[in-house]
């Protein structure tokens, strides 16, 4: 599997541990080998049939590409959190709503890469069925631990995209860093990390 | 560790391609040594700030050492990764020559070129530039719940100028020096958000 910064560009991989058992809003495909192998073309974007080419250069179509990929598992890695905690009372219900604002988010940043890449011209990646999930959210602890480490896998596409993007989406691409950075953060205090070990002091840098 | 290999490579085309456009002495500082050396100053700047404030309120020192830290490594990063830049902040002015206002941008500005008064906003109408937040000179120290939490409302004000500044310069920058201050913006974003947290605090704490 090669990733950079955590996407998945050959199979539906979210993290290194175990296949995760919630999940939701993942996407259209029900079957796990096609969308695996249209995974793929989350860095090899292609144009979609009937349109003309491309209006961004191909660069910027792969980046735009792969960090759509990332929101298209950060979506799938908050709801899954979102649906772990659902069960568990009132004592869960902060960690609740950072699932919620988070699951919000990364669905807003998902459909914004993807009218970009389709206004572009370009093929956006679609989502796979599930995800493998670095932390099995089975506790309110473990899944504000997923949560954080959605925020980081996103804030790390991000930074690689800001190598290659410019303008509005640079813009894009800073304001998603800046807001996963924040969003990591509060999930690691919830979690019940100390302040300064909730923090990254370079987000999107590993 | 390919998302490693990736974030380095970026960072080592980012050094390569200063030192390429940076070696020529008779040449102007280009536009990412000049938004480099601009982000360096805020970042001391900060530094000042902070040691100032755990200064004269020792018990925010566990949070305001751990941001104060964070922006050490920043400068840290700047420095190191930037050819020139370490020469040029030790040819200019002090650091609060070119720090942000509260809510302004960035002055990249020719090296060496005043800043805008920002400084005063930080320290209050009397403080005058260059004086650190907390107020630095003075010295009777006020450990109140009050004091402290005028020390971290202007923490909180120099830090959002300072996400103000590096996003600013992160759409300004080229791609190879636009990861990094988006990074920082992402961090000081991040710190806004803690200091937050610690002006209630102590705000409420005796």
């Amino acid at each position: 599997v090669t990733t950079t910064n955590g996407v998945p560009t050959t199979n539906g991989t979210l993290g290194t541990g175990p296949p995760g058992t919630n999940g939701a809003d993942s996407g259209d495909s029900a079957d796990g080998a096609t969308a695996m192998s249209v995974a793929r073309t989350a860095t090899t974007p292609g144009t979609p049939a009937g349109t003309s080419a491309p209006t961004v250069d191909p660069a910027t179509g792969r980046a735009l590409a792969a960090l759509l990929a990332v929101e298209h598992a950060s979506v799938y890695g908050c709801a899954s959190a979102g649906g772990a905690l659902a069960p568990l009372g009132p004592a869960a219900e902060g960690a609740r709503e950072l699932a919620r604002a988070a699951y919000l988010a990364h669905r807003a940043l998902r459909d914004t890469l993807t009218s970009m890449l389709l206004d572009a011209g370009v093929t956006p990646p679609p989502a796979l069925p599930a995800y493998t999930l670095p932390v099995t959210p089975n506790s309110a602890v473990n899944a504000l631990t997923l949560l954080a480490d959605v925020e980081d896998r996103t804030a790390g596409a991000a930074y690689d995209a800001l190598a290659t993007v410019a303008g509005p989406s640079r813009a894009l691409a800073a304001d998603a860093l800046g807001q996963a950075a924040l969003r990591g953060q509060r999930a690691r205090l919830a979690a019940g990390e100390s302040p300064a070990a909730a923090g990254r002091a370079l987000p999107g840098r590993l | 560790m390919p998302a490693v290999v990736t974030a380095a490579g970026v960072v080592t085309v980012t050094a390569t391609g200063c030192t390429e456009s940076m070696a020529r002495p008779a040449a102007p500082p280009s536009a990412d040594l000049a938004a480099a050396i601009a982000a360096a100053r805020t970042e001391r700047g900060l530094l000042a700030d902070y040691d100032a404030a755990i200064g004269r309120h020792p018990s925010l020192a566990g949070v305001l050492g751990a941001l104060r830290a964070q922006h050490a490594e920043h400068a840290r990063v700047l420095v190191a990764e930037v050819p020139g830049a370490a020469a040029e902040l030790a040819t200019t002015p002090p650091a609060t020559a070119s720090r942000p206002t509260a809510g302004g941008g960035t002055n990249y500005g020719p090296t060496g070129t005043a800043g805008p008064s920002g400084a005063a906003t930080m320290t209050g109408a009397a403080g005058g530039a260059g004086t650190p937040i907390g107020g630095g000179t003075t010295p009777a120290a006020d450990d109140s719940p009050t004091a402290r939490a005028g020390a971290v409302a202007g923490l909180l004000t120099a830090e959002r100028g300072a996400a103000t500044a590096h996003r600013a310069g992160c759409l300004a920058a080229t791609a190879a020096l636009a990861p990094l201050l988006a990074s920082l913006y992402a961090a000081e974003t991040a710190h806004v958000d803690l200091l937050g947290l610690v002006a209630n605090a102590a705000g409420t704490a005796g």
